[in-house]
């Protein structure tokens, strides 16, 4: 009887967000499903397509995959791009600032400054990184930074050109998402026992070989984690190619998040976008699998 | 003492969204909700408008300007909060609500329209009555409008190097080449902002092609982008502004990373990067804010855009803000009916920031500034009229894919068979 009240109370507990997540994620994920086998536009599409809308995004949608000309382009490569670059660079820097700052005089000087670009909103970020990236050398600071230091440089407009696009935007997004690898990776740095390290350097360890040897694999669980999130942000990444570039110039810097949004929003094709938002789900989904079961076998562990 | 604050404040914060709401619940008539794209000088010209509309008639409004109006009023309509008047810039988008159902019919022939027929007719003419019109229905009232047909141009450097204006196109090439050989860069094109180029392309086709088709490209999709027609304006295209690095300010690159509004003041400040500047007459408004120095039509002019094949002339490719209404109500009526009149017309025409040129045919030329008024003039007495062409396709075609494939023609001019093939791909799945 008593156990009974307890299951009851649990339910009930857990009725509110159980009734948010239906509404909000369970019931929207079915409707997209559902929309992207329809064409036409306006959001209630009537035109049953069936798989009309995905066979159109892989072969005959230039802007979203271009295998026509080497080498190949559009919003699918872009992402892989985001996925490599991105995922490296914030990983990358911030291991290394957590571990070359740590214990240094200025230790929360830096990691403050890295820190901050997570704490404004990733919108005003962009649209800082906009301006500093103007191609009139007396508004964009990193034009006129590099006036100033090589002699005879003429302004790039690094966000003009499709060359340099892709770079500039994922540079930007490793500024800003490096403090939350920077910090998670500098906490799980400070909790390795010291006692190792020292045994290490007793032994004649060269710091980098404690460091490549020892250090590194106790790291190992969170650096998969920090690459885990940075790999699904790649994936979901819209707002700094929105602010910044809008997918240009003429769509070279589009990701699939950004097709879903504009092909829903600009261009009024609602069944077409949601295919291109399931077609995101696709490599999300076993990701955020793998991130759920790896912090619940955490605390089980616990 | 700490505790007690962290308990009032939720209560504090639900007094104070209680108060708010019940003070607008007290609010007696009702205030017409208006959505619109325009900030700046442009909202503060139609504020005037509605100043005189509230003074006139004693009904309050609330302006949102919004430079994504578009997004925002489908996410609105979507959730049964429209507002009460939206202004829209495509036919193509009034044509679409009016389908759905989401409109009120403006004018059905019926004496109890919110804009009975006596009245549309003593102040439009036909061609702007037909341009709102969807299904035999009155939905869309044509604001304020604009000629795309202006070229700009700078009289004392044209008379510099002894030219005249250029009549034909290829008269336009040769003034081209006449500036290269006095070193100057002839054109600037503000081609971050994708429209500019469709408006470019939409004037040399009609001036090729003539209305109908043009109108079977946009409109229907009979005419695809792959035609042939097609292929000979791009080129044609191609030609006034190739060598990029000879004919464009900035060359490639820097026509690329140009907005249309930076574009102008190429031309227009003291060390200019080129001679010319293509784009509508609503340009005016900029050339006055940016250079107030500048003397319009002494410093910058316009000529009309050049013909191509003589049996079309200078057809006008315009645009224009259409008023709609999304609910109904006395005060909806009365403000759209002011809209409609001569006194508004003539408030927002003569207004001191953000004036506009308006097709009401009531208004009085002379209310008009000496550029406005030759706008005005041009608008009223174009023999062919047609809406630009990017506002009348869907909006994946005509608000997305035409401006990447124009861009990619700039670019790269030699592939332009590329862009095309695109630019069908994308019609192909919007029609």
């Amino acid at each position: 009887m008593k156990e009974r009240g307890a299951q009851l109370r649990a339910w009930l507990f857990v009725l509110p967000a159980l009734v948010l997540v239906a509404a909000y994620l369970v019931y929207p994920t079915v409707q997209t499903f559902r929309t992207s086998l329809f064409g036409g536009t306006g959001f209630n599409p009537t035109r049953f397509v069936g798989l009309r809308n995905f066979i159109q995004l892989i072969t005959h949608d230039s802007l979203f995959l271009n295998v026509v000309h080497w080498p190949p382009s559009g919003a699918l490569v872009n992402n892989i791009l985001w996925l490599i670059l991105f995922s490296g660079g914030t990983l990358l820097f911030g291991l290394l600032i957590a571990v070359l700052a740590h214990g240094v005089r200025l230790e929360s000087v830096v990691k403050s400054a890295v820190f901050l670009p997570m704490v404004i909103s990733a919108t005003a970020a962009a649209v800082i990184a906009r301006f500093l990236y103007s191609p009139d050398a007396s508004i964009g600071i990193l034009n006129a930074g590099l006036k100033a230091l090589i002699p005879g440089f003429t302004p790039v407009s690094w966000l003009g050109r499709s060359e340099l696009v892709n770079y500039a935007l994922i540079a930007t997004g490793v500024w800003i998402w490096t403090g939350l690898s920077m910090t998670v990776l500098s906490a799980a740095y400070k909790s390795i026992d010291t006692q190792i390290l020292e045994a290490a350097r007793v032994d004649g360890a060269s710091p980098w070989k404690t460091f490549w040897r020892i250090s590194l694999p106790i790291l190992a669980q969170p650096i998969s984690f920090v690459a885990l999130t940075m790999i699904i942000n790649s994936l979901k990444m819209i707002d700094l190619v929105l602010v910044m570039t809008a997918g240009g110039p003429a769509g070279t810097s589009r990701v699939i998040g950004f097709s879903f949004y504009w092909e829903v929003f600009n261009n009024n094709l609602v069944g077409y976008g949601s295919a291109v938002a399931i077609l995101m789900l696709v490599p999300l989904a076993p990701l955020m699998v793998v991130q759920v079961r790896r912090i619940r076998r955490q605390e089980s562990g616990k | 003492m700490r505790r007690l604050v962290i308990f009032l404040m939720p209560l504090l914060v639900t007094v104070f969204i209680l108060a708010t709401g019940s003070q607008q619940a007290a609010a007696q008539s009702k205030t017409v909700s208006i959505l619109a794209t325009w900030g700046g000088d442009e909202e503060a010209g139609f504020r005037q408008v509605l100043d005189a509309f509230t003074k006139e008639s004693g009904v309050a409004y609330s302006y949102e300007g919004n430079r994504d109006s578009t997004v925002v009023l489908k996410t609105r309509v979507a959730a049964n909060n429209a507002p009460d008047i939206a202004f829209l810039p495509r036919p193509g988008e009034v044509a679409a609500y009016a389908r759905e159902g989401s409109l009120i019919p403006l004018n059905q022939g019926q004496s109890d329209d919110i804009l009975p027929t006596s009245l549309l007719n003593a102040n439009y003419g036909k061609a702007w009555i037909d341009l709102g019109t969807v299904d035999g229905k009155f939905y869309g009232l044509t604001a304020k409008a604009n000629s795309k047909s202006t070229f700009w141009y700078k009289p004392a450097s044209l008379k510099a190097i002894g030219a005249k204006v250029p009549d034909t196109w290829n008269q336009l090439l040769g003034l081209e080449d006449t500036y290269i050989l006095a070193g100057k860069t002839p054109l600037s094109i503000g081609a971050q902002d994708g429209w500019t180029l469709t408006d470019w392309f939409e004037n040399i086709y009609v001036r090729m092609v003539g209305p109908d088709t043009y109108m079977k490209l946009h409109v229907t999709h009979e005419v695809k982008w792959t035609d042939p027609t097609v292929v000979a304006a791009i080129q044609k295209f191609i030609q006034v502004f190739t060598p990029q690095d000879k004919k464009l300010a900035g060359g490639v690159e820097g026509t690329l990373s140009t907005g249309f509004i930076d574009g102008f003041n190429l031309i227009l400040r003291p060390k200019p990067a080129a001679e010319m500047y293509y784009e509508g007459g609503f340009m005016s408004s900029f050339a006055q804010q940016n250079f107030p120095k500048l003397v319009p039509g002494k410093d910058y002019d316009f000529f009309e855009f050049p013909s191509i094949d003589l049996q079309y002339g200078k057809p006008v490719v315009g645009g224009g803000d259409l008023a709609v209404a999304f609910s109904q109500g006395p005060e909806v009526t009365k403000l759209m009916r002011w809209l409609a009149g001569k006194q508004a017309n003539t408030i927002w025409a003569s207004a001191k920031k953000g004036s506009v040129v308006s097709p009401n045919k009531l208004v009085s030329l002379s209310v008009y500034p000496v550029l406005k008024a030759k706008e005005a003039k041009q608008l009223t007495q174009a023999s062919i009229f047609v809406f630009d062409g990017s506002d009348l396709a869907p909006s994946a075609v005509g608000g997305d894919a035409e401006f990447t494939a124009l861009q990619r023609i700039i670019k790269d001019p030699d592939n332009f068979m590329d862009a095309l093939n695109f630019l069908e791909d994308v019609a192909a799945r919007s029609y």
